[in-house]
């Protein structure tokens, strides 16, 4: 018996993929929920210093900046897991039932070659070379390595998606019934319907399939 | 310079463009492609990488994060509902009246929430069926709500100046901010104007007027969510915050407003933030790996080359400015904002500052430029969301979308050679 490709089959959030992408899903959000309240507290914290008590923190505008580092690089690894960043459809929405997912997997290879080669390898050169240095922040004394560790930590993650989404991939290609929300193709009208009001920030909109329905994180 | 490297460059990044890579990944790998021809694969990746991380390295990046956040919290309740009531009885008498209460809450809507796309989307969605309803043409009014979404992009507090800050090396945010007001709302009442001629000639319903007393209350009642421009433009301008200071001072005013108004919970706040959270890491990227391309072009002396070549063309500063004004119009049309913004100024800001214009004033040209893009196939966000909330098809709402391109492009040549309109309010504050 064959199953109808568009509709998740509740046995399947049973199945590894589901529950090793949820997982990820999960950590990574709540880690980029603290990273987010932590930053909005801090710089509220550095406004409070200089107006309240007059005598302006010294931490809050480095550990600002490396916050929004993290934010960046960690959100940009779980953005890729939601397929939230930004593309051209053109030629995916032109394509058809096969076709969408050899162009998926032609498309993963790019963003995971980039993810392995300069965030993984790229960023984990840079990171023994601040510590060889011996390199420290000026107000924190943080290692500047630990700062840059979130280049190949969050490389890795984004490789680790590109591999789930390529073996789901293969395993559609096969016939074989979906296990991630996230690649089931949306209509145009659903996809019209799902987006968030607030996806951009700076004039422009994160084209995503939304599975947030499922969504575990939160 | 390498012709290959910038061959390299240009074929690998529109490649990867439409495959459909996503933009970041496209500029990012594209970069480490192009640098791998002229240094060792080692420090290759390093320097990309590096290039990545240093980027980032902002206190002013990090007001982008929070005024998406306290946008994200304003969006939560009746600010789109209040902001049109208080439109529709300012303008609703006006010859076709729902048009100009769309702009004029658009641009109302888009200041506060700094976002083109979240004002297509909040104020589209309310307008198009009480327009459709009153028996305006649906693609007419989405046509009308697309456009004048990207207004709040130029009226502060605005993010695309905020990262076109960055890429100058650090033009002032306030002065870009003050220089904003008076091109933004030149943008609306151009495309009000066209709206009203159009609905003349189409016949469209006015509204009753509306008693001063009722005008007053409505006013009221959307005071609170106006005032958080109050209080980060007032802050800014005053020297008393930073932007990122006052973009954080910002959630904090909005999301007790939220709480007052028990249109957000306790409950709410994980799914707030990490929703923020992600619309920050998307724009970052493309941050950090357009600074890897503008590091690398820098590095190929791409910007002296350009400069060259526009220059042996012509020496007329008239002739320049509507040479680099096309090719951004190209540009826009299919590529986002951000990354246009942040590879296009190291290149055409160094031959405006030689022809005498002012840095502040070129911002507002490139973010004015870029906003038609929005509102353009084949890649524009704004006309996606539009087009979506209104329930139609690209292909029809081309149509009544020309006339307000116009609007757009008349709007835009009025500010590129009348400096004053964006230098005059920066200046009467001093900067």
């Amino acid at each position: 018996m064959r199953s109808d490709p568009s509709v998740l089959a509740p046995e399947m959030r049973r199945h590894p993929l589901y529950r090793t992408k949820a997982a990820l899903d999960s950590v990574l959000g709540w880690f980029l929920v603290a990273l987010m309240g932590l930053a909005v507290v801090n710089v509220l914290w550095q406004v409070t210093t200089r107006f309240v008590i007059g005598n302006p923190s010294s931490f809050t505008d480095e550990l600002a900046r490396y916050l929004l580092i993290w934010v960046g690089l960690f959100g940009a690894a779980y953005a890729t897991g939601k397929r939230a960043h930004l593309a051209i459809d053109l030629l995916r929405t032109s394509l058809s039932g096969r076709g969408v997912h050899w162009h998926g997997l032609v498309v993963g290879l790019v963003v995971g070659a980039f993810a392995l080669f300069v965030m993984v390898i790229g960023g984990a050169k840079l990171v023994s070379l601040s510590f060889l240095l011996g390199q420290t922040s000026a107000a924190l004394r943080v290692p500047l390595g630990i700062v840059y560790l979130a280049l190949p930590v969050s490389g890795a993650l984004i490789v680790l998606y590109v591999v789930l989404f390529t073996i789901e991939r293969l395993r559609l290609l096969r016939g074989l019934p979906p296990t991630l929300p996230v690649l089931m193709e949306t209509t145009a009208e659903a996809y019209a319907e799902n987006v968030d009001v607030n996806r951009d920030a700076v004039g422009e909109t994160a084209l995503l399939a939304d599975d947030s329905p499922h969504d575990p994180a939160l | 310079m390498e012709w290959l490297d910038v061959a390299v460059l240009a074929g690998t990044f529109f490649s990867l463009l439409i495959l459909g890579v996503p933009v970041a990944y496209s500029i990012g790998a594209s970069t480490a492609l192009a640098m791998l021809l002229s240094i060792l694969p080692g420090p290759a990746v390093t320097t990309v990488a590096q290039r990545m991380a240093t980027g980032l390295d902002s206190f002013t990046l990090l007001a982008i994060p929070f005024f998406i956040l306290a946008g994200q919290l304003m969006n939560r309740g009746g600010i789109a509902r209040r902001l049109i009531d208080l439109a529709k009885s300012i303008l609703g008498t006006l010859p076709g009246g729902l048009a100009h209460v769309n702009i004029l809450a658009s641009m109302l809507f888009g200041a506060i929430s700094g976002s083109a796309v979240a004002a297509a989307s909040a104020i589209g969605g309310v307008m198009a069926p009480v327009m459709e309803r009153e028996g305006y043409d649906r693609e007419f009014g989405a046509a009308v709500n697309i456009t004048s979404s990207t207004t709040g992009l130029i009226i502060p507090p605005s993010n695309v100046l905020i990262v076109y800050s960055l890429a100058s090396g650090g033009v002032s945010i306030a002065s870009l901010f003050l220089a904003g007001y008076v091109p933004g709302i030149l943008l609306g009442l151009m495309l009000m104007t066209v709206a009203g001629v159009l609905a003349l000639k189409r016949g469209y319903p006015r509204d009753a007027r509306t008693p001063i007393a009722e005008v007053g209350q409505r006013f009221v009642s959307a005071l609170p969510s106006l005032f958080l421009l109050v209080v980060v433009m007032g802050g800014i301008v005053g020297g008393v915050f930073t932007a990122t200071e006052a973009a954080a001072v910002a959630v904090l005013y909005a999301l007790v407003l939220a709480f007052l108004y028990r249109e957000v919970g306790v409950a709410d706040l994980p799914k707030i933030l990490l929703d923020s959270a992600v619309t920050t890491a998307v724009v970052m990227l493309l941050i950090a790996t357009s600074l890897g391309m503008s590091w690398l072009m820098a590095y190929a002396n791409i910007p002296q080359t350009v400069t060259a070549a526009l220059l042996s063309l012509t020496d007329s500063p008239v002739a320049i400015l509507l040479l680099i004004n096309l090719v951004l119009l190209v540009v826009g049309t299919f590529m986002d904002m951000t990354p246009a913004v942040l590879i296009f100024t190291p290149l055409f800001l160094p031959i405006a500052v030689g022809l005498g214009i002012d840095p502040v004033h070129f911002g507002i040209i490139m973010v004015l430029n870029l906003c038609i893009g929005l509102c353009t196939p084949p890649v524009g966000a704004v006309l996606f969301v539009g087009v979506g909330v209104a329930k139609t098809s690209i292909t029809a709402v081309l149509r009544p979308l020309l006339p307000l391109f116009l609007a757009m492009v008349i709007a835009l040549l009025v500010v590129t050679f009348v400096p004053a309109l964006s230098l005059w309010l920066p200046h009467l504050f001093g900067y």
